[in-house]
């Protein structure tokens, strides 16, 4: 449960990014716009119908809802808002130890229009220790020119509970900074700095960071740190060399930071870790796109350091568009350079490199979005590459990223989708059954549902069978921006990212 | 319509590419079905198999339209036989473009009688396979002084080259377990050709538990006249004596005392059970000492039930099955035996295999019992297993009721075919493997059972927990079905693609179906390519033991489905 919510995080923070990215950066003429999958309001109905026996179940008994299916709320949160938000109210959840209904709760803020200024206010206190972030999430939704309604959510997020505590913890310091900073009650805001500097002081915080592996240390610090009042320091968090989580927590998405001053710092970092898990190159390499926007030929130099070859050529693919802005052509060399290279990697180096994260055929998969944005000319090339790569993953214990490769091939070629994807429908493992079928929404979406119909309730150990697969599914479907979804569609996990800006929506 | 116009300009030239090369080979072919009074038959299903799919194709009223001229085509309808038809089988077939299938009515007389096949490897070929196996596999070892194969590739240079496989194991630095496997297999060939030789080499196993369990491997492979049983039954208990670790050395007094019952010296067995059974009943059920509670329980489980029963209480998860259906195997109550099975294959307890033994066993004596019981078992496909076999079992005493069994496994099938998902090995397979009982109780059904396993090999459903393809799985029901009809096997091979694996494993079952569907030339230029190494160790070895088997041996060897076997009388191996 702990590794789904984790993914489900990783994968809306993916999300996130792909949204964001729709309008920045990259030249769009340069682009092509992706053919055109499913549409939202189709994907909205298909999941509306997927849900909706869970739904009929909920109105007959409430009470085992929850634990029987820990994310419906969070997903019909998207398709019918009322509904949800009437359950949770009327439906407390028994068990508050058990968070079944905060992500339900963020969903639904992005909704706050659809819902009555009561029901925002209970939702929020239903939140618990997340009240903060979910008046956030209601304020990012609601119109500028509802103030009084804006400034009582504002109000709401920062109540103390029901028993007056007021007991905060380092998860909720960003949202009620920003809460009180909105807020224009001076009282209010020096009550919140007043509440942040009290937990640092108590000593709680450096018992928190006692608890935290080094390496993740300095990158606690460098996200809390900044709430500290003086004099408190981070434990030895210091360190000159960075990994991607502490990059982007302390320069790249350091909103106090100025280009320039993100551009000063990163050139002193004197050396960038990839890690030491294919899942953690993976992220790091996928963070360079971002130093790139900042310094590509930094960004390239890091590059060059990279462990393993697929995370090498990941990580130049996603410098290439920032590259490009410079020098059009050579990204677009870099970029054939690197399928060339992957099509002679040796099945050694695939090895070394999968390990559950992904395969080169999905590094070449998921680049043919970057491929159609800065040399779309040579996509059927970078297409047969990929198909080339994938031939031997259907058979080798691997279908989960052969069905994500041709996922990435469907919206370029279409027909060499259905080629791949004909001889791999017979035989699919239930334990990859998220991936078939999201590859089938690339390739032959009008057989979606007449296909997750035929799931097995169970699988051979008795484990649930369409509850994962609708965990691994739903949140693809419900991805507003149409490009963002192809992409999703392909994306064997959540650290290969596509960079900003490339994804072009038509 | 222009972005149709525009989507044509683009497809054109590779949609004329792909026609003009299919307009030259392939042909459509309309199938017309009919009844045997030529009423036409509708309601069909009909799937296509070819090129490594099975594609299902939805025919019009009686008629069906295949869009190619190779293949296999398979059908079911409700109320008929399942039938079906080779494509392409003829160069000279000028019905090429229509062609006419009759369907029979179930229970309607009139379908296809077969001739078995006798063994299809020629002697000459048979020499050549061996002698390949043999020099490649020694001369490897040899050659390269190899000392780290896995344990059952030495089991196998045991088997194939004793003597010197032992002197080699004297003089090079191999795994204590390899060689033990190694050592073993040699004795076990030696023991028929050279008994003494084969006791001297017991004395390289210095521990007492592993000489033991040497011996006891030893006893259960000798012949009935052998003059070293003596000496190795006083061995045998030597060994024993000598063991320190409790558990161990009442599991090995368990092996000795079912030794003797099974030779009729009931009271040397009993010596044992009365002199062990005290301590027996001391060691806690759970972990290791689980398995000599289980031993000793089978021992007594005619004489002292309720005492047996208590000694398989408590045993772990992962053992109980084993245990539960050893006790039910030595039963002889049938009510008692009715009981244990009832606690087999229940919930997460995976019990068929043993429930099959069993009741083969209960069939010798109780039929209906037998059959009554099948129900314990959870998996439709296993039950039809089992109806199979305690048919078989009972064919001769009471072939009305066999044929019955029988009936009654085709239905499972059909019940099984409706499962949403595939677990390992397909009904198709195990219908196939009934074949041979098929064909000894009522021959004439054989034409329908073989169509029926067709079918029940298909992807019915496209989810499977398995880890087996289509292909693996209908490669499986061809060769079965090769020694009926080679014709349809040979077309079920080619419509699923290569049977010879050319990379990753090749495995037992994999060698044998090549045998009965590869041309002899390609397997033997496949084997003497292949490295002796890893999994290949197994493939190598079943065309050993393939090529010295006798007819009915190697018609075993093919029709067996894997992962089951056909009961042979015993609990298990040792």
């Amino acid at each position: 449960m702990l590794i789904q919510q984790t993914t489900i995080a990783s994968f809306v923070a993916l999300v996130f990014g792909m949204t964001c990215a729709m309008n920045t950066l990259v030249p769009q003429a340069v682009a092509q716009p992706l053919p055109v999958g499913t549409p939202y309001e189709q994907r909205i109905e298909l999941v509306r119908t997927i849900l909706e026996p869970i739904r009929s179940e909920a109105e007959e008994d409430a009470s085992e809802l929850r634990q029987r299916h820990p994310s419906f709320l969070q997903f019909y949160a998207d398709i019918d808002p009322a509904w949800t938000a009437n359950f949770i109210l009327e439906n407390p959840n028994p068990n508050k130890q058990i968070l079944y209904d905060n992500n339900a709760i963020m969903a639904l803020m992005k909704h706050a229009t659809e819902l009555s200024p009561d029901v925002i206010r209970q939702l929020i206190d239903a939140a618990q220790f997340m009240r903060g972030t979910a008046a956030l999430n209601a304020l990012k939704s609601l119109p500028e020119d509802q103030l009084e309604l804006r400034n009582r959510v504002i109000a709401w997020g920062l109540e103390s509970d029901e028993k007056g505590n007021g007991q905060i913890y380092p998860t909720m310091f960003a949202a009620l900074r920003e809460l009180a900073e909105l807020s224009s009650d001076a009282t209010i805001q020096q009550r919140v700095r007043e509440q942040i500097a009290e937990y640092f002081h108590s000593g709680k915080y450096l018992e928190l960071l006692k608890g935290i592996e080094p390496h993740n240390r300095a990158a606690y610090f460098a996200m809390q740190g900044p709430f500290a009042p003086e004099g408190i320091s981070g434990l030895g968090a210091e360190t000159d060399s960075a990994d991607a989580h502490l990059l982007a927590s302390t320069i790249l998405r350091n909103d106090q930071l100025s280009e320039d001053e993100k551009r000063s710092k990163l050139a002193q970092v004197s050396k960038y870790s990839f890690g030491t898990q294919s899942h953690e190159r993976l992220n790091a390499a996928s963070q360079l796109g971002t130093v790139a926007v900042l310094d590509w030929k930094l960004a390239l130099k890091w590059a060059g350091q990279a462990p393993d070859v697929a995370s090498r050529i990941w990580a130049k693919l996603t410098i290439a568009p920032a590259m490009a802005k410079d020098d059009s052509q050579a990204a677009a060399e870099m970029v054939m350079e690197c399928y060339e290279e992957l099509s002679n990697s040796s099945s050694k180096s695939s090895s070394e490199f999968i390990a559950f994260s992904a395969s080169p055929a999905n590094v070449a998969g998921m680049g043919l979005f970057i491929v159609n944005a800065i040399c779309p000319e040579q996509i059927d090339k970078c297409v047969d590459i990929t198909v080339s790569l994938a031939k031997d993953l259907r058979t080798k214990k691997m279908p989960q990223f052969y069905y994500c490769a041709m996922a990435a091939v469907a919206p370029f070629s279409p027909q060499k989708a259905r080629d791949m994807y004909l001889p791999s429908s017979m035989d699919v493992q239930v334990s990859n059954a998220g991936e078939f079928l999201k590859a089938v929404l690339a390739i032959e979406p009008e057989s979606f549902l007449s296909i997750l119909e035929t799931l097995p309730a169970q699988d051979r150990s008795g484990n649930a069978v369409p509850i994962r697969v609708h965990n691994s599914v739903i949140p693809t479907l419900l991805i507003k921006e149409q490009a963002a979804y192809n992409a999703a569609l392909a994306n064997p996990n959540s650290f290969l990212q596509i960079p900003d800006g490339v994804l072009i929506t038509p | 319509m222009n972005s149709i116009a525009h989507a044509m300009i683009l497809v054109r030239p590779l949609v004329l590419c792909s026609l003009l090369s299919a307009c030259q080979h392939a042909y459509s072919v309309e199938i017309v079905l009919q009844d045997s009074r030529a009423n036409p038959v509708a309601q069909a299903q009909a799937y296509w198999i070819h090129d490594g799919y099975a594609e299902k194709l939805t025919p019009q009223n009686n008629s069906i339209m295949v869009p190619g001229d190779t293949g296999v085509l398979v059908i079911s309808a409700e109320g008929y036989q399942h039938n079906g038809l080779v494509l392409g089988n003829s160069a000279n077939d000028d019905s090429r473009s229509e062609r006419l299938i009759t369907m029979r009515r179930l229970g309607e007389s009139g379908g296809k009688r077969y001739q078995s096949r006798t063994y299809p490897l020629d002697p000459k070929l048979k020499a050549r396979l061996q002698s390949v196996v043999e020099s490649k596999c020694w001369a490897q070892v040899k050659a390269k002084q190899l000392t780290n194969l896995a344990p059952y590739a030495f089991q196998f240079l045991g088997h194939m080259v004793p003597r010197e496989l032992t002197a080699y194991l004297d003089n090079n630095s191999v795994d204590q377990n390899a060689a033990g496997m190694g050592r073993q297999a040699a004795i076990r060939r030696l023991a028929s050709v050279d008994p003494t030789a084969a006791l001297e080499q017991l004395d390289a196993f210095k521990d007492s538990m592993r000489k033991s369990m040497m011996i006891s491997g030893l006893l259960s492979s000798l012949p009935a006249s052998s003059p070293i049983a003596d000496t190795l039954e006083l061995q045998f208990a030597d060994a024993t004596r000598t063991i320190d670790q409790p558990a161990l050395r009442l599991a090995s007094w368990a092996v000795l005392a079912e030794y003797y019952i099974h030779k009729g010296k009931e009271d040397k067995a009993q010596t044992i059970i009365q002199r062990n059974l005290a301590d027996v009943r001391k060691l806690p059920a759970g972990g290791w000492s689980g398995f000599p509670r289980s031993l000793f329980a089978a021992l007594i489980v005619n004489d002292q039930p309720d005492v047996a029963r208590q000694l398989v209480q408590g045993i772990d998860d992962n053992e109980k099955a084993r245990a539960i259906g050893r006790l039910a195997f030595y039963a002889r109550d049938p009510k008692l035996v009715s009981e244990l099975l009832g606690e087999l294959d229940k919930g997460r307890v995976i019990g068929y295999p043993y429930s099959t033994r069993v009741l083969c066993e209960l069939a010798k004596g109780f039929p209906e019992a037998a059959i009554e019981n099948v129900k314990t078992i959870g998996e439709a496909k296993h039950r039809a297993w089992a109806l199979g076999l305690i048919a078989k079992q009972i064919s001769s005493s009471h072939p009305d009721l066999a044929r019955k069994a029988l009936v009654a496994a085709q239905t499972e099938i059909d019940s099984a075919n409706a499962a949403r998902l595939k677990t390992f090995i397909s009904p198709g397979e195990i219908l196939a493997g009934l074949l041979p009982i098929a064909e000894e109780l009522s021959p004439a059904s054989v034409d329908e059972m073989i169509w029926q396993s067709v079918w029940s090999a298909l992807p019915h459903t496209r989810w499977s927990d398995g880890g087996e393809t289509f292909s693996m799985r209908m490669t499986g029901v061809a060769a079965a079905v090769a020694r009926y009809d080679a014709e349809l096997a040979s077309a079920l091979a080619r419509a699923v693609g290569p049977v010879i694996q050319v990379s990753g494993q090749f495995g037992a079952k994999d060698a044998i179906n090549s045998i009965v569907l590869q041309e002899p030339e390609s397997l033997v230029a496949f084997v003497e390519e292949l490295p002796f190494t890893g999994p290949n160790v197994r493939g190598v070895e079943a065309i050993a033991k393939a090529v010295v088997a006798s007819q009915e041996e190697f018609w075993e060897m093919v029709s067996q489905p894997r992962f089951l076997q056909y009961p042979n009388g015993k609990f298990e191996e040792r």
